[in-house]
């Protein structure tokens, strides 16, 4: 069972990279959001797995949640240069999950998917299943448990946007073109110079209701894939900007890899490299001369 | 050259000897595990969309299941503005006996900070129209959490919900305010 490798490369650099800059950015709002929180604690579910998901409220202390937070970032940090051995990236989860509970008045949709995209990452597999030399039992659960988190993952992201469009088909507002005038003239939204503009209105909550619908569609059929990508782009850094939930709109756009073909990551993947190599010869010609002053 | 290559194939990457019952593993077809990869996947997404489909739309029993399944794990919503856009803003005022009222959050802070606001509002919103007269204590507490410094220096703190509601939604600039004062469980 092939995957398309470069592609989960480029997965695991957007999902890490979206995780060091949310804790790093986060960190100045340790004080309200999680030592001591201003969200009510929430103990989560009944049963053995919120001591995974609800740690602060279960058995570990909240005085941890800055250290937590700090070693949370480090480690994002190492996966964007190394391989996560399973443990290491079900530790990234545990602190992620346990943090975002612990100030789920501050989390977003985006918070959720990242969260459910960590877990499934644990058992994604880091080196192609051809060089995985030793056959047996475990050899082919791991590869079985690999495919299927790749492809949770993918329908994960596809299952996103269909339910909150299907959802907003069940009410009122969307159906009869009025909802993006409510949300343009809330003063918590925006953006308030929509506001009046009656017919760009109703022509921006269709789009938006069916850029959502067809969104599992058009994605999932490769031809306009790249499409529907670019229009998520432009939706979510709109969004992202007009609502005041970048990190919102970001999460989902690191998730977009996934759906990559393995081309598509290799060019862009290269192009990273090559920015890179750039930045680090900069840096080594500014030292040179440095040294020659 | 046949013997040389199964010696090969029962050799560790780092070159060590597999365990001697590693040969009788018969591995197992491709087409197998494809079947059991679907099913995993089948399972996951059909108990997931049975949790955050809309309620209209799924069977009591079977959004039972997807609840249970979900809840722990993989709990998510996707109801960004839906079914329906607020057509209330809301925001929560803080103040004393004598002095002005101010939002508990002020909009020049962290961009994390000043999200919290907004739920908030919303959650007492929602018990207010339940017709609660005195506010959940964790929601009292939530509140007082985001004015603590000024909690510090006043003893008399007392809330309100202020909301801009829309009175027809194709003329959503023209809002009604309205202002309720919340109950504290202690002053």
């Amino acid at each position: 069972m092939n995957m398309p490798w470069n592609a989960l490369r480029v997965l695991r650099l957007a999902v890490y990279g979206w995780l060091v800059l949310y804790v790093v950015t986060a960190l100045p709002a340790t004080e309200w959001l999680w030592d001591p929180p201003v969200s009510p604690m929430l103990h989560g579910p009944p049963g053995l797995f919120r001591y995974l998901t609800h740690a602060f409220a279960t058995w570990l202390p909240i005085a941890f949640a800055l250290p937590a937070a700090i070693l949370l970032s480090l480690l994002g940090i190492l996966a964007l240069f190394y391989r996560m051995r399973w443990w290491m990236s079900l530790l990234i989860w545990i602190l992620f999950t346990s943090l975002m509970n612990h100030a789920w008045l501050a989390a977003s949709g985006g918070h959720q998917l990242i969260a459910n995209v960590l877990f499934w990452m644990i058992f994604l597999p880091t080196v192609p299943t051809e060089r995985q030399v030793a056959p047996g039992i475990a050899s082919d659960l791991r590869e079985i448990l690999g495919v299927a988190a790749f492809w949770i993952i993918r329908l994960q992201l596809l299952l996103a946007y269909g339910v909150t469009g299907i959802q907003k088909l069940m009410g009122y507002q969307w159906t009869h073109g009025h909802a993006i005038g409510i949300v343009a003239s809330d003063p918590d939204y925006g953006p308030a110079f929509l506001i009046g503009q009656g017919g760009l209105l109703t022509v921006l909550t269709y789009a938006v209701l069916a850029f959502q619908l067809i969104f599992p569609v058009a994605v999932w059929w490769r031809p306009t894939r790249i499409i529907w990508m670019w229009a998520g782009v432009a939706f979510h850094v709109c969004t992202g900007l007009a609502f005041g939930i970048p990190d919102m709109g970001l999460a989902f756009l690191a998730v977009y890899p996934i759906w990559w073909s393995d081309k598509v990551a290799m060019e862009m993947s290269g192009r990273f490299d090559t920015c890179g190599n750039r930045v680090l010869a900069l840096m080594k010609g500014r030292n040179r001369t440095s040294k020659h002053d | 050259m046949e013997k040389q290559r199964l010696q090969i194939d029962f050799l560790q990457s780092d070159g060590r000897q597999l365990p001697a019952m590693a040969h009788l593993h018969r591995p197992m077809s491709s087409l197998a595990k494809r079947w059991i990869v679907a099913c995993i996947v089948a399972g996951h997404l059909v108990l997931l969309m049975a949790y955050t489909l809309p309620t209209q739309l799924v069977p009591e029993r079977v959004r039972w299941s997807g609840t249970f399944y979900s809840r722990p794990l993989f709990h998510q919503q996707w109801m960004l503005f839906a079914p329906d856009p607020p057509l209330c803003a809301c925001a929560l005022q803080v103040g004393t006996a004598s002095g002005p009222w101010r939002p508990v959050m002020t909009s020049d802070g962290h961009y994390l900070k000043r999200r919290m606001a907004r739920p908030l509002a919303d959650h007492v919103r929602t018990q207010v129209l339940r017709g609660d007269s005195v506010l959940l204590p964790i929601l009292e507490e939530a509140m007082r959490s985001m004015v603590r410094d000024l909690g510090r220096e006043v003893d008399d703190l007392q809330f309100r919900l202020v909301e801009d509601c829309v009175q027809d939604p194709r003329r959503p600039d023209l809002r009604n305010e309205r202002i309720t004062p919340l109950r504290l469980s202690r002053p």
